[in-house]
């Protein structure tokens, strides 16, 4: 009777592990090209399979890659987009989402509605109103243009809310009771609760304005006010593609995003299904 | 699958051009007219890998040779796509730039919108202009009403057909009596398919770029009436000529007996598949040389094969030009922003930017100079070079100019890849012809 069980287990651990395997390459296989091909020159890579395997690596296209775009000054004004961008998206969060859920307020669901709405409004149709708005305060070419419009978010303000409804009302009026003014039961008894979505919204917003390009490049010009996914857009050309080269930028900017994901990659699935519980 | 996004496309960008023609008017007008003083010009240009590297390079040779009377600041903007779309917000916001590059099918929405001044109003009154220097079907291509240019043509390209040296002479043919009617390049697909194994034929699939060059090669207009070329401007395209049907079912027999590779929209993935030796033959820009033979030994470069006998034969240009902003921008500044283009168009400029990117040359003279020579002592750039040069200005070769062009591409090809797999070629191509009348008429309503 064993026999056959552990048998039928065996075939279905088996196909459970392969699948994983399967599933694993695919994920993992863009960014093994990616960062193999930054590294191998480009004639390896047009080579086809013998460019896939890392025997020819140099920092020949990295090298280029700088040569061609001021990445350094790039990388640092993206550095500040990100940092600026995501603190003001987690107070604003934070602020808004407190006030809707703990204060009180009357007509707080219409209030919360109207923020939904501004999420279902595509990016795209507001793009040139913003573009407006920035070049009449005379911001073209500037990186606050690059974050102004974006500092606060629908969406990190309806991640808190959702977590922030979860947190026991008791604790709240224990808290009030004991004499915790608004700032203190944040800071203390809150954000501690609801650390999983703290983090994993600042890891969405961080990585939101880390990828950001569009808009970036709309609203600058000269290379030293740009951000660096808008520098490396300039690497690759349709025709006369260099891979290698390409391939190093795309490795620069995927570099910084992979690090933070994996360091706090278990709250990331996390918070994104926090308000699907709820 | 409903064409309505398609229409809402078109209308959008007519509505642009409407945006466009209505604002800018509080823009100051000519500022005063500093002819002493220094000038700075903004360029936006959209060249990216080793064209921005060479275009930037010509920008500081320009910049040291003005020695601060003028200083050209050049800034890479994205696609023309992303280009067009920030030049619309710079519109109405009073920054446009100096001097703008923008990419060939988007001619006619430059002009429509009438925010830049015609090249033609700056060369009427420089005797050091000739209309000569350009190849005739170039100066046809950006010709304005005026018998002049509206733009500076910049970067020029045409297609053509590559030959692997190597998998030709494999089939048992001769690369040196590259084929020349596409029918021709159809049998030889074939014998290279089956002698080889690999691919007979590639080309670009990714737009609708190569059937527009295919009825030009057989003399045929794409777009009605007259490739918007007359007085009237276009109402339709053409997609269902007797010899536009013939050349279609020659690619369907090919696409459906697996002697033709169709790459879908990855254009670099095309010309690696020629470069690594997997393909025969590949018709596409001449921009591609470099990456598809980077020796320039490997291949044969031969003219774009002709689809149908007639005089009016020839294949299209492709690239960029450069436009001039009038409204907010001083005349001091436009004239600048006119030596700039002049500077760029000269012989020795142009030379220099062909032989780095493998464009053509849009000045004749750039054969005469030591790098012309030294580029057109390789027979695939020769060949090239002579193809541009024997192109006629014919209403078919100069192509289609109508600002709804950018949207009806996506139509025209999504209706040839059906026919790629399999669809009838007449009902199909019938139907897009339908669908790309709603999108013009939509764009000629919004625009005016």
């Amino acid at each position: 009777m064993a026999r056959p069980r552990s048998a039928r287990a065996r075939v279905r651990s088996a196909l459970l592990y392969t699948w994983l395997v399967v599933a694993v390459v695919v994920v993992c296989f863009p960014l093994y090209y990616i960062f193999e091909g930054a590294l191998t020159p480009t004639a390896w890579l047009d080579e086809g399979l013998e460019g896939l395997l890392p025997i020819h690596l140099t920092l020949d296209n990295v090298i280029r890659a700088t040569q061609v775009i001021p990445l350094g000054h790039q990388f640092l004004n993206s550095l500040i987009v990100t940092l600026v961008q995501t603190f003001f998206q987690i107070a604003i969060g934070i602020a808004s989402a407190y006030a809707l859920v703990f204060c009180g307020l009357r007509g707080t669901r219409a209030l919360f509605l109207l923020i939904l709405s501004s999420m279902m409004v595509p990016g795209e149709t507001i793009l040139i109103a913003n573009y407006l708005t920035i070049s009449s305060w005379r911001l073209i070419d500037t990186l606050p243009a690059v974050f102004l419009p974006f500092l606060a978010s629908a969406l990190s303000i309806f991640l808190f809310r959702q977590a922030f409804l979860s947190f026991p009302g008791e604790l709240r009026e224990a808290a009030v009771l004991d004499g915790a003014g608004h700032v203190r039961f944040i800071r203390s008894m809150l954000l501690p609760i609801v650390q999983p979505t703290l983090i994993s919204v600042t890891l969405v917003s961080a990585t939101a304005a880390w990828n950001g390009f569009f808009w970036p490049l709309l609203v600058t010009n000269s290379p030293e006010n740009r951000t660096v996914q808008v520098g490396i857009a300039q690497l690759s050309s349709a025709e006369a593609a260099d891979v290698g080269v390409v391939l190093a930028g795309a490795a620069m900017v995927t570099l910084p995003v992979l690090v933070l994901v994996l360091l706090a990659q278990r709250f990331l699935a996390g918070g994104i299904t926090a308000g699907a519980l709820k | 699958m409903s064409y309505r996004p398609r229409v809402l496309t078109a209308a959008t960008a007519a509505g642009a051009v409407v945006l466009l023609s209505l604002t800018g008017c509080a823009a100051s007008g000519s500022a005063p007219g500093a002819d002493s003083g220094p000038v700075t010009l903004q360029f936006w240009h959209e060249m990216s890998g080793p064209a921005a590297t060479e275009l930037d390079a010509l920008v500081s040779q320009f910049n040291s040779q003005e020695d601060g009377k003028i200083t050209v600041e050049s800034s890479f903007q994205g696609s023309y796509a992303d280009a067009q779309t920030k030049y619309t917000a710079a519109v109405q916001s009073g920054t446009t730039p100096d001097v703008l590059m923008m990419n060939d099918i988007s001619t006619g929405f430059m002009v429509d919108s009438k925010k830049t001044v015609p090249l033609s109003t700056f060369t009427a009154g420089d005797p050091s202009f000739s209309l000569d220097s350009f190849p005739p079907v170039v100066s046809a291509y950006y010709a304005d009403g005026s018998g002049g240019l509206a733009a500076m043509p910049f970067a020029v390209s045409q297609p053509v057909l590559y030959l692997s040296r190597d998998l030709v002479t494999r089939a048992g043919l001769d690369p040196e009596a590259p084929p020349q009617t596409l029918a021709e390049v159809a049998s030889w697909a074939e014998k290279i398919h089956a002698a080889t194994g690999a691919s007979g034929l590639t080309m670009n699939m990714s737009d609708s770029w190569m059937i527009e060059q295919m009825t030009a090669a057989g003399g045929e207009e794409f777009c009605t009436p007259d490739n918007g070329r007359g007085s009237d401007r276009v109402t339709g395209l053409e997609l269902t000529s007797p010899s536009q049907v013939t050349f279609m079912r020659q690619l369907q027999t090919l696409f459906q007996d697996g002697t033709m590779l169709n790459p879908g929209t990855d254009n670099s993935a095309m010309v690696s598949a020629f470069a690594s030796g997997k393909v025969g033959m590949m018709l596409t820009s001449t921009g591609a040389y470099t990456a598809a033979d980077p020796n320039k030994t490997a291949s044969k470069v031969a003219a774009f094969p002709s689809t149908a006998e007639s005089d009016e034969a020839g294949v299209v240009v492709g690239g960029n030009a450069l436009w001039i902003s009038g409204e907010g921008h001083s005349d001091a500044q436009q004239r600048a922003a006119y030596a700039f283009v002049s500077f760029l168009h000269s012989a020795e400029v142009q030379a220099a930017w062909s032989s780095a990117t493998g464009y053509l040359a849009s000045n004749t003279e750039a054969a005469s100079t030591s790098t012309g020579i030294a580029s057109l002592a390789d027979p695939n750039v020769k060949a090239m070079a002579d193809q541009l040069a024997s192109t006629p200005a014919s209403d078919a070769a100069a192509g289609c100019r109508t600002g709804a062009f950018p949207s009806l591409r996506s139509t025209v090809i999504g209706a040839f890849t059906q026919v790629a797999e399999g669809a009838d070629v007449t009902s199909t191509m019938a139907d897009a012809e339908e669908k790309a009348a709603d999108q013009i008429a939509a764009y000629n309503t919004a625009a005016g």
